[in-house]
Order: structure tokens, then sequence, then C-alpha cells
């Protein structure tokens, strides 16, 4: 017979569902002015009245930062991010556990070292006065953008580490059509 | 001091072992990728006079400025605004039930003939493939759609599973590609002519899956047994029901062709357009929207973190030499370059029974493309035989990944009997790419004429 489920802790029910809102509001809202700045620009702007928007690709650019930083967090609650698990099934359970936990671990560690490396960046981006070439958009928010997103994978990789340490298995937030 | 070699091997090694413990192919790749280039540039730094401890400061502060650097530049690349967007593209074709039509179409003008709504699966999928990157959607989308038809007409389960699995892998080869805007970043080639490059292969590829089922029923019939003749108005019927989305492809994919759109702008357009065909379908409920944006950024979570994850670790690799060792080694071999291109396919197919697509298609470029660039290989034509090896990695036992995906929807189909079913195809992709050597002409005419116009 299959394993049960084992139950959520409600502080990770509580960030699946603050991930879920901010991925749909922010992330939903950078796709859709992505889309109709970039189509509206091509077809209409560029091709139909000769006249583009200028700097479009700067604020392009921004919010492709934008999308990503808000993507990481949520694949890494989903298990978006690739494993390779041909071998667990050869592994006995507390090799498996036990194994995973040390490589979360040692991505915790990574991560936070990103975390802060991308955080100091931030700050000398905008020591150094880093921007877009034709808008002169800083870029020192974004790294902040992207520290914070790398940061929060980071905390998943802890709370995947409690999940394991409680139950042995790490559950997975779920999405409509992630077996896409 | 170790040497840069040996330090390029043990990098490699680690990575593996990494790999086995399921760590994430990205952190993988971000951990070795960044402990390597202290230690070699550390050990050049010491090479070269400096003071061991000043070295290894040295080399910190450089794989600190890289894990920023190459994350931000990765992230803030104008040429990857693509993968947002066609992944969109695609998640709004495959929820909005535009993968209906498709095979409906296709159905009514290929169903009556033997193994029809197998070659219709095939035609269909070739069609979703233009409206998203990713086979395993194409697979999903059209396996729901066609199995239960299959299954309805009496179709043999070796034979229907397989046609959805290989149909699938078109999504891969056909623009717009995942896979090809990965290896165009990578190998800073045009994401534009490697999408060209990408469209004759993909139709050809179409075309050879399709004689495949009709050699799997002239063998044997009842594998598949000829559906219902449609009419001339349920054909046009059809047809135009299908009109918008082939509208879309042809808007997309046509305006990078003639060079009204660039890559950017056509996923830009083609998103917009695919939200506008599904909301006049009135295919957009919230529950819908809401698993788009999800599934949607969920796409790009994965590719991004592990193309950030290459910027860091290819340098890495470049550093140690290693890829030009291996240059000098297989070139030194008495086996001549397609020898060479032989050992570089099987080592792809052997490494597609066990690794995900593109987790293997960035973990091989560092090695291979020095490869082909020594050999003075056409790195556009090298990039369609990458994605056509890569595909067969999708339908190859034990992990085929579309074997999977259609298992998920044909639970009681057994393994055995869909990799049964698979041969033909996969033999198809071998002669695609028997083809592709011969003729190097079916993957680089359209980008040469494109780019002398």
């Amino acid at each position: 017979m299959e394993d049960a489920e084992p139950t959520l802790p409600a502080v990770i029910g509580l960030l699946d569902r603050v991930l879920t809102w901010i991925t749909l509001i922010l992330g939903g809202a950078a796709l859709a002015f992505m889309t109709v700045y970039c189509a509206v620009n091509a077809a209409i702007m560029r091709k139909a009245l000769n006249s583009p928007i200028i700097g479009a690709e700067d604020i392009l650019i921004v919010a492709l930062v934008a999308i990503v930083a808000l993507s990481i967090p949520l694949g890494a609650r989903t298990g978006a991010h690739i494993e390779i698990d041909f071998l667990e099934s050869r592994m006995s359970a507390a090799f498996a556990k036990w194994s995973m936990i040390v490589v979360k671990c040692a991505g915790f560690v990574l991560l936070a070292i990103m975390a802060w490396r991308l955080w100091h960046s931030g700050g000398s981006a905008a020591r150094f006065g880093e921007t877009t070439q034709l808008l002169l958009i800083p870029y020192g928010p974004f790294y902040y953008l992207l520290a914070v997103s790398v940061a929060s994978y980071a905390v998943v990789l802890l709370l995947d580490i409690w999940q394991l340490l409680r139950s042995g298995k790490v559950v997975r937030l779920k999405i409509a059509g992630n077996d896409l | 001091m170790i040497s840069m070699t040996l330090l390029g091997v043990l990098g490699m090694l680690s990575l593996f072992v990494l790999l086995a413990l399921r760590m994430p192919v990205a952190l993988s790749m971000l951990g070795v990728g960044f402990v390597g280039t202290i230690i070699a540039n550390a050990n050049r730094l010491i090479f070269t006079g400096m003071d061991s401890d000043m070295a290894w400061a040295r080399g910190l502060r450089i794989a600190y400025s890289n894990l920023s650097g190459e994350a931000f530049e990765a992230a803030s690349n104008y040429n990857l605004l693509v993968v947002p967007m066609f992944i969109l593209m695609g998640s709004l074709a495959g929820v909005s039930g535009m993968s209906k039509d498709l095979f409906t179409a296709a159905y009514r003008w290929m169903g009556h003939l033997k193994g029809g709504l197998a070659s219709a699966t095939i035609a269909a999928c070739a069609g979703f493939a233009a409206l998203s990157g990713s086979s395993l959607a194409s697979a999903v989308t059209m396996g729901r759609v066609a199995l239960p038809e299959m299954k309805r007409y009496g179709y043999g389960d070796s034979l229907a599973t397989g046609s959805v699995a290989a149909g699938g892998t078109l999504g891969f080869l056909i623009p717009p590609s995942a896979g090809m805007i990965i290896y165009a970043v990578l190998t800073e080639q045009s994401i534009f002519r490697l999408f060209m490059a990408g469209v004759f292969p993909g139709i050809i590829l179409t075309i050879l899956f399709i004689i495949a089922i009709n050699l799997v029923v002239m063998r044997n019939p009842q594998s598949g047994p000829p559906g219902e003749r449609s009419g001339w108005p349920e054909r046009l019927e059809a047809l135009g029901s299908a009109g918008p989305i082939l509208g879309v492809v042809l808007i997309t994919i046509g305006g990078m062709y003639t060079g009204f759109f660039t890559p950017v702008e056509a996923s830009s357009v083609g998103a917009l357009l695919t939200f506008l065909v599904a909301l006049w379908r009135r295919s957009l409920t919230w529950s819908t929207l809401k698993s788009v944006i999800l599934q949607t950024m969920n796409a790009t979570a994965t590719i991004f973190l592990i193309i950030i994850a290459a910027f860091v670790f290819i340098p890495f690799i470049a550093l140690t030499g290693l890829p030009a060792q291996l240059v000098t080694l297989l070139t030194s071999l008495p086996i001549g370059e397609i020898g060479i291109l032989v050992i570089i396919i099987l080592i792809y197919i052997l490494l597609g029974m066990f690794l995900e697509t593109i987790a293997m298609l960035v973990l091989t470029i560092p090695v291979v493309i020095p490869i082909a660039v020594a050999l003075e290989w056409e790195l556009i034509w090298f990039g369609i035989i990458v994605v056509i090896a890569l595909e067969k990695g999708l339908i190859s036992p034990p992990v085929g990944m579309n074997v999977f995906i259609v298992k998920s929807i044909a639970p009681q189909v057994p393994m055995g009997t869909i990799f049964r079913g698979i041969w033909p195809f996969w033999f198809s992709m071998s002669l695609m790419i028997v083809l592709l050597v011969i003729f190097p002409q079916i993957a680089l005419y359209l980008p040469e004429t494109l780019a002398n116009r």
C-alpha cells in the first residue's frame, strides 16, 4: 500500500499561499505587462507608426529580472528545479533521507552565499550608479530583488530539511498542470 | 598545486556525485562552478608566483563576483525574454483546447486512412509544437486528446502510445523550442537562425514519423484500423476551427522568417494573439488563467536557474582546459569527423537514458561545443543534431520523460508496450540525423538564405 501523504506544517502551508498569491498577482501582472508592452511596441509603434517606444528594451529587461526573481521561490516549492532521481530506488530509506538532508544543507549554504553576494552587488550597483542604457533605470533594486528571491529559495530548503526530519518526506506545492 | 586538467576532471566527478545524490542540477552546477572557480583561479595565480594567501583571497573574490554577476547577467539577458513569452504562449494554447481543434482537423483529413489516427496525432503534435516549446507539454496535451480516440477505434496500445510519446518530441525541434533557446544562449548563436534551422528538419521528421506509422500498419493492419471518412464540409469546417491557431503560427514563425519581427517581438506577439484566441474561444476562466500564470512562472524558474548555473559553471570548466584536452584526445583518434560525431551522438543517447533533457543539454555544452568548434562544424547545424539526439533521450528507456507522461495518461498500458511502440520513431530520428549529416543544407538552407538577404 502506498504511504499516505504527511500533513503539511501550518507555516509551510502559509508560505505556499503567500508564494502562490505573490506569483499570481505580481508575476501575472509582469507577464501581462511584458506581453502587451512588447507586442504593442513591435507591431504598432515600430512597424505601423514607425515610432518605437524609446527605452522599451530597458523596461523589458527589468521586467524580466522581476519575473525571474518571482519565479525562483515558487519553483523551489513546486520542485521545478530539476533533480536526477533515478538512483533513489536503489538507495536504502535511511541513506536516501540523510543524503538528501546533507545535499539540502549544502544547497542552503550555497544559496545563502549567493543571496549575500547579490545583495552586496546591489549596494555596489547603487554606489557606482549602474543603470540601464537609455532610461537610466538603476540596477540596484533589481539586484536586491534577486537576492531576496535566492534567499527565499534557501529558506524553502531549510523548510524541506525540517519536513524530512519530521516525516521523512518533502511535500511539494502542487499547481494545476505541473506536469507540463 | 593541482593540475588544471585534474581539477576539471574532479569538478565533473563532483558534479555527477551531487547529481546522483539528487541535488538539483542547477545547484550542483552552481556549487561546483563556484568552488571550482576559487580553486582554479588560486591555482593559476600561485603558478604565476603570487603569494598563496593572496592567491586564495583573489580566487575567492573572483568566484564571488562571478556568482552575483553571472546571475544578474542571465536574469537580465534581453534575448532570454523569449523564454517566459513562448512558455506563456504554449500554456495558453494548452489550457484553451486549441490542441483539440488541431487534432480534429488532422483527424478529419487523415483519420480514414490505415493508421490515420496515429498520423493525425503526429500532424497535430507538429502543429502544437509550433505554439509550444516543450516536448512534455505537447505529449500531455495531445495525449489527452488523441489516446481516447485511438482506443475507441481499436488501435494497438503500442502504436497509440508510441505515436503520442514520439509526436510530443517534435515540441523540442519545431520552433519555438526551449532547448534551442538554451543552446543558442550558451553557445552565443542567434536564436532566430537556430529556429529557422529547425523548420525543415521538423517537417521532414514529421513526415518520417508518418511513414513509420504506415510501415507499422502495413506489417500489422490490426494495430491501426481506419476511422470514419469525413465529408468535405466537415473537413473544411474542422480546418476553419483550427484556422486561428494556424494563423498564430503563421504570424509568429512567418513574422520571424520574413524579418518582420525579431524572436523577442514574435514571442510576445504570439503570446498576445494566443491569449486573444483563447478569449475568443471563451476558454479562459479564473481557474485556467491561474493555471497558465503558475505554469509559466514554474517553467521559467526551471529554465532560468539552470541558465544562471550554466553561466557560472561553463567558465570554470573552460578555465581548467578540460574541453581542450578532450578535443586533442578525440581528434587524435583515427576515426575521422564522422566517427567523432557518432561518439557524441552515442554519448547523448546513453546519457538520455538517465538524464533529463534540458539538464543533459546544459551539462554537455561546455564539453561538446569546443569539439565542434575545433572541427569547424557549423554550430547551428550541430545544434539541430544535438536537439534531435536529445529528443531521442526523451523516448529512450529507462527514463524517457515522454514515455512516463504517456504512461500517466494511459496507466493501463504496460511500460514495455509503450517502449515497443517507440522503436519505429526512434529509428526515424536516427534516419533524420543521418540525413542531416549527408545533407547539412536541410538545416542550413533557411538560416543561410535569410542571412544573405
